[in-house]
């Protein structure tokens, strides 16, 4: 453009999130262009490159590549660990393309490709070359414009340790910071509380939250494992419940289908739960006996208590709203002992059921910690006037088992 | 870029600057802004055409692209761009497939005080999924160094992260599968509808309620300020949805609090109800067509405190025509903080109006507030004034006496009159001047000499002992003097004195010479009036 100086560098892009449409987009282009080239690099053993044969689907190859670097703005086929990543997202395949899928992995693996790119849309030259890798006898040595005796014009091999592992921790080392984030949030709020002092601001645990459902979406049984995070300091017990309470609420309502917005929502009122917890005395909740009449009735009112937290900073939205009743409603039993029957939403439901599997799953002052199976037979059984029946047989059924798979094996 | 291609992106991102800043806050109709976005969305559409994707840096108060302004927002501080950078928003970028709805989305999440404009604006562009437009964010799940939890809150972020990487990396082989898997959901549409409507009006109602037992159960503390104030919100939310059931709900909520700041809770509620504005938008809820809107009025106005009455007054002003008399009651019953708007309405008023009010008018000014309505047009008004002004007995008589000449109040005037604690001799006066006087109908005669039975006294005693024992001779007076000495029969026996006793016994005596249905209407009196004593000293 005339007249201007050097250009000002970009702003800083420290988070790109993804919307839904964009994977599952992703997803099915990224599906459309393995299976194209699971395809054509099976035939590549029984034909030579230069056929005819592979011509169709070279263009299917060619076309899917198009279609990403339309959306995407670049192509890059990752192998990580047992998975194939386009452009950083694990694509799912159907069962029938499994086996290819592995025959794919184990000819990059021998050929030491860990990946491919496209920074602009490859030439038909530059897709048969690819297809000459994969002879039989395969060029004695690769760089990452291929065989330097036909260089690529446009694809890049990537060469070396598998590039998804790298990738792979880091989305780890991300889902343990935004968990411990979580639980940090809630313990330095209940502090802040007690003290009297400027709260931390909601912005902050909406974002942490973010990234709890992003997260969730991406990786779901990693994420779900969060939740066996226990602690034995007492001071921390509170922000650690709070996020294994976001974690089980998050998967749960992933599971029940309900929309982004939503998991947000539940993720936001399981930040706040206890945060009343700040009004009780922790003489009172480090208590290993049974509490009296003055405990009790500190405890019975922690629900009211966390409502309040919420409900005094004047918003009326109906996510701020959400997360006050969503924080007091599911310390209500859906059948009490006495009087009327309260009014529970979908997220006090939902919230009530965590809350109880995370507690009864986690050593308290008062008792032991009760292993899975143990929890949810309590849930199912004597507890089960305080919760959806429905729910907590879905969540039984489905998230618990699913918790009890992300068990460490041996 | 050539000239005329950024001239193209330009334009685009102008247009869209000026289409945002059109858009008022508060707009709940997202639909009817559609027409101002449309020429921003084909100017965009052209631009990301050409390039395939254009990204705009956001500044407070500008867009920039590739380094040059292209939108300055005439709003500043209080204009969409301020407050997306505030947020934490630094860049847009518009993709191919931008089609309306995302753009729509995209406005009411960036525009200040949109629906849910009080919130975040990263957070509501991250819920509103945008397809066409994507966003560049600041991190925001880190405290601001200046904060005073910062350090203690990043220290333990770092202990806690390496326990729930440990968490992680011990997760199965096989579990990671599933990591690829997306099993369908396990409700369906239907039961997401059925088990969460997602209703404001709903967690609003239920949040009004838990404000209320908050603060009933006295666990408000130093935040029942605050919870004042947010419930006040609510209220005004409701009132802007023109949710009435959930505001009837509150309002009632408030009515019957209990603990021990209800009562302040209950009048801090009163007087944000008694805004003028707030009270007027009440008298447009109350003609909703839903059952509710019945109860509104008589919920919002029954928190409203003593002072409230020129604001009920000025909200009458435009009310329609069906709820103006639940105003006027209101106003009525506070007459002491608006006098004359009272005396206005109660004298100039439509009759509904100025009957509500004269029904609600509180004891102290009952009678000088009623005399105005005797200037209403409406004769059932002036007839139901009537009785309020024997409210005070020093006035009663200077109020009342100068009615028993109006023909349409002369029975009403006499009833109050005898009913008012007045002087009886006096208020006698004022009536047997009447009698004596005045060509009489029935009614009007039998209304008067009831009155003086009641009143008794002498005064009255005497008249009616006079018109009984003496009555006018001649054929076309006798039928009249027989009546009138039936009534004093009955007016003495109301009196029921030792004094109408005897004047009964003496004319009941058959040697009197009166006609024989009086004297049985006065044997029949005597009996009455004895049993009635008997009575009395046998209770005695």
């Amino acid at each position: 453009m005339k007249g201007t100086g050097p250009r000002p560098p970009p702003p800083p892009v420290e988070v790109l999130p993804e919307t839904e449409a964009t994977r599952e987009q992703r997803q099915h282009i990224g599906e459309k262009a393995l299976v194209a080239l699971c395809s054509v690099l099976r035939n590549a053993r029984s034909y030579s490159w230069e056929h005819d044969v592979f011509a169709a689907q070279l263009d299917a190859v060619q076309q899917a590549m198009l279609e990403l670097l339309g959306s995407d703005g670049t192509f890059e086929l990752d192998l990580a660990g047992d998975a194939f990543h386009v452009n950083g997202q694990p694509i799912r395949l159907q069962p029938a393309a499994v086996p290819l899928a592995a025959a794919l992995r184990t000819e990059l693996r021998h050929r030491g490709v860990t990946g491919l790119r496209a920074s602009l849309a490859p030439p038909k030259t530059d897709l048969r070359l690819l297809l000459r890798l994969f002879r039989p006898a395969p060029p004695p040595r690769l760089d990452d414009r291929g065989d330097p005796a036909r260089p690529f014009a446009v694809l890049r091999l990537r060469l070396g340790p598998e590039a998804g592992s790298s990738g792979l921790s880091e989305r780890t080392a991300r889902l343990a910071e935004a968990y411990a984030s979580a639980a940090a949030f809630v313990n330095q709020t209940i502090h802040q509380l007690r003290m009297g002092a400027p709260p931390l601001p909601v912005r902050t645990a909406g974002r942490i939250v973010q990234d709890l459902v992003d997260l969730q979406r991406s990786m779901p049984m990693r994420f779900l494992a969060l939740a066996r995070v226990k602690v034995e300091e007492s001071d921390r017990y509170w922000g650690v419940h709070a996020a294994n309470v976001a974690v089980l609420a998050i998967t749960f309502g992933s599971r029940l289908g309900l929309s982004k917005k939503r998991r947000h929502d539940l993720g936001m009122a399981a930040m706040f739960h206890d945060v009343g917890m700040a009004a009780i005395p922790k003489t009172v909740l480090q208590k290993s006996g049974k509490l009296d009449e003055k405990g009790l009735r500190a405890v019975k009112a922690s629900p009211l208590l966390s409502a309040r937290a919420i409900l005094r900073d004047g918003e009326v939205s109906l996510a701020a709203l959400e997360r006050a009743q969503g924080a007091y409603e599911c310390h209500l039993d859906l059948v009490p002992r006495e009087g009327p029957l309260p009014e529970i939403g979908l997220p006090g439901r939902i919230l009530a059921i965590c809350e109880s599997f995370d507690a009864l799953t986690t050593t308290r002052p008062f008792r032991a910690a009760h292993g899975l199976r143990e929890a949810t037979r309590i849930m199912t059984s004597e507890q089960l006037f305080r919760f959806d029946p429905q729910l907590v047989d879905l969540f039984v059924g489905v998230v618990a088992r699913m918790l009890a798979a992300t068990a460490p094996a041996g | 870029m050539a000239d005329a291609d950024a001239a193209l992106v330009h334009g685009a991102l102008a247009g869209l600057g000026r289409a945002l800043a059109r858009i008022p806050g508060r707009a709940l109709g997202a639909e009817q802004h559609a027409s101002s976005l449309e020429p921003a969305l084909a100017g965009l559409r052209d631009a990301v055409e050409k390039y395939g994707t254009v990204t705009v840096a956001v500044e407070p108060g500008a867009l920039r692209f590739e380094g040059e302004r292209v939108y300055a927002d005439e709003l500043g501080a209080a204009g969409f761009c301020s407050r997306l950078y505030r947020d934490g928003v630094r860049a847009l970028t518009f993709g191919r497939g931008l089609m309306m709805p995302d753009l729509l989305a995209f406005a009411l999440a960036a525009v200040p005080g949109g629906p849910e404009g009080e919130s975040d604006a990263v957070e509501e562009l991250w819920k509103a999924d945008l397809g066409g437009i994507q966003y560049t964010a600041a991190r925001g799940d880190r405290l601001d160094a200046t904060h005073p939890a910062a350090a203690a809150f990043a220290q333990e972020v770092q202990q806690l992260a390496a326990r729930a990487s440990e968490a992680v990396e011990y997760v199965d082989a096989d579990a990671t599968l599933l990591d690829r898997t997306q099993p369908p959901p396990l409700w369906s549409e239907e039961q997401h509808r059925k088990n969460d409507p997602q209703s404001w009006s709903e967690v609003a109602r239920r949040a009004a309620l838990t404000i209320e037992r908050i603060v009933e159960e006295d666990l408000a503390g130093w935040d029942l300020e605050a919870l004042q104030e947010s419930f006040g919100r609510v209220l005004d939310e409701m009132a802007r949805r023109t949710d009435v059931p959930a505001l009837v709900a509150a309002l009632h909520g408030v009515t019957r609090m209990g603990g021990a700041h209800a009562p302040s809770f209950r009048a801090f509620v009163g007087r944000r109800l008694a805004d003028v504005s707030r009270l007027s938008r009440a008298a447009e809820l109350a003609t909703a067509p839903v059952k509710a809107a019945a109860q509104l009025l008589p919920a919002w106005t029954a928190l409203l405190p003593d002072d409230a009455g020129p604001a009920l007054i000025e909200a009458l002003r435009n009310a329609r025509e069906d709820v103006a008399p639940a105003l006027a009651a209101a106003a009525g019953q506070r007459c002491a903080s608006c006098p004359d708007d009272v005396a206005e309405l109660l004298r100039d008023g439509p009759a509904a109006v100025a009957q509500a009010a004269l029904s609600a008018l509180p004891e102290p000014e009952r009678g000088a507030l009623a005399l105005e309505a005797l200037a209403n047009a409406d004769a059932e008004v002036r007839r139901n004034a009537v009785p309020l002004l024997a409210s005070d007995p020093r006035l009663a008589l200077e109020r009342l006496a100068p009615l028993l000449d109006d023909p349409p109040m002369r029975a009403a005037a006499a009833e109050a009159l005898s009913s008012s604690g007045a002087p009886p001799d006096e208020a006698a006066a004022a009536i047997v001047e009447r009698l004596s006087s005045s060509k009489l109908g029935e009614e009007d005669l039998g209304a008067l000499y009831r009155a003086l039975g009641r009143l008794g006294g002498p005064g009255a005693r005497a008249f009616l002992s006079e018109r009984l024992t003496r009555p006018a001779k001649g054929f076309l007076k006798r039928r009249r003097s027989e009546q009138e000495q039936l009534l004093a029969v009955e007016a003495l026996a109301a009196d029921g004195s030792m004094s109408a006793l005897r004047l009964l016994e003496e004319a009941a005596d058959p040697k009197r010479g009166h006609a024989p249905a009086v004297s049985s209407a006065c044997l029949a009196a005597v009996e009455r009036l004895r049993s009635r004593r008997q009575v009395r000293e046998g209770e005695r």
